[in-house]
């Protein structure tokens, strides 16, 4: 009896290690495997041009691996036009979540057409005011703090500019959304890339670019 | 006692490689499928197939049977339990359908994290699940 029960203890002890160390396993209790494979979802028309653009800025900032993913088509349930014909950038968060492929960590949504999401008030469920300017309000980009995806789009970003301020707006909005996928909030260091104001193209044009030491130390 | 240890670890790489944790959900006679807890998804056995192949036909029976309060062993990510088969009717849709969760529920499902499903999503399904009812036979209407 006594041989039995020392036997089941060293089995769980071996059963015990035998699960932390099969990948499965990792990925359940998730235990960090190693820098994320990022990959870039380009939609419809876009130009390969931002394609590369966007690819460059996300290796030049993280040092990540990124792939470029077959050219889809803008999925049609995130098509609105509940104020202009566009793209809610809820939906195609969603629609990546659901479709990137398996061997990537992190899908880059890109895409010229208009995205826009709700605006609401603080953590609340009322939308902020006006209502009728909130309930779908275009932007420039949207990604959730530690989720699978963001979604960048270029289409506000051209207006009267020259190219090079374009891709400068271009690789901002991306590093900034990526940040976010990567874990950060946003941060209320003025220059920091992961500032909020970095959401109007303004501060956009006048930021840094980079992230502040304490975002730099927490990219995970 | 080498031989008991030896038989143990033969079990034990037995019980690993096939110890995924499966729960049958039965929505009605022919709407029933398999979700697995382990991997996190539905099993894509005959049922699914059967399923998949009549899904016209199924949708509004799984859309009305998202209101079913029965309890059930699943899993859902890292944060939901006490799952009830009305809200795998809801899974069971989602599979098949791209909802727009905007467009369909007027509110807004963002915030991803290591799960399939957003933020608030599951618990909004298994709370308002008759207003979820309407609101997809509308959308599914038009
Ligand atoms: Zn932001
Ligand atoms: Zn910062």
């Amino acid at each position: 009896m006594k041989k039995v029960l020392v036997s089941i203890f060293v089995l769980a002890i071996i059963g015990g290690a035998i699960l932390i160390f099969i990948p499965k396993t990792q990925e359940l209790i998730g235990i960090d495997t190693g820098p994320p494979l990022i990959g870039i979802q380009p939609y419809g028309s876009i130009a390969d041009q931002e394609v590369d653009s966007v690819k460059n800025s996300i290796e030049a900032m993280y040092g990540f691996e990124v792939v470029v993913l077959d050219k889809k088509e803008m999925p049609e349930m995130a098509y609105t036009e509940i104020r202009y014909p566009r793209y809610r950038a809820d939906s195609l968060l969603k629609w990546l979540t659901y479709h990137h492929p398996d061997t990537i960590d992190i899908a880059v949504g890109l895409t010229n057409q208009d995205i826009s999401i709700t605006k609401y008030k603080g953590n609340t469920r009322e939308i902020k005011d006006p209502e009728w300017m909130y309930k779908d309000f275009g932007i420039f980009g949207l990604g959730t703090v530690g989720g699978t995806s963001c979604v960048v789009s270029s289409n506000r970003l051209h207006k009267n500019v020259s190219d090079k301020t374009f891709y400068r707006r271009l690789m901002r909005i991306t590093c900034h959304e990526v940040g976010h996928v990567l874990g950060l909030r946003h941060c209320p260091e003025a220059n920091c890339l992961m500032n909020d104001a970095n959401e109007s193209i303004k501060t956009i044009d006048n930021s840094t670019g980079d992230l502040c030491a304490d975002c730099w130390a927490d990219v995970r | 006692m080498i031989r008991i240890l030896i038989i143990g670890i033969v079990l034990l790489f037995g019980l690993i490689s096939c110890s995924d944790d499966t729960v049958l959900i039965e929505l009605t006679d022919h709407i029933q499928f398999t979700w697995n807890n382990t991997q996190q998804k539905i099993e894509e056995d005959a049922d699914f197939k059967n399923i998949q192949k009549h899904f016209l036909i199924y949708r509004k029976t799984i859309i009305n049977q998202i209101a079913n309060t029965e309890k059930t062993e699943v899993r859902i990510c890292k944060s939901h339990t006490n799952i009830t088969n009305g809200v795998m009717a809801f899974v069971l849709l989602d599979y098949f359908e791209d909802i727009p969760y905007y467009l369909v529920f007027q509110l807004q499902f963002d915030a991803y994290g290591d799960c399939r499903y957003p933020h608030g999503l599951i618990p909004y399904i298994a709370r308002e699940k008759e207003e979820v009812v309407e609101k997809l036979h509308f959308y599914f209407q038009n």
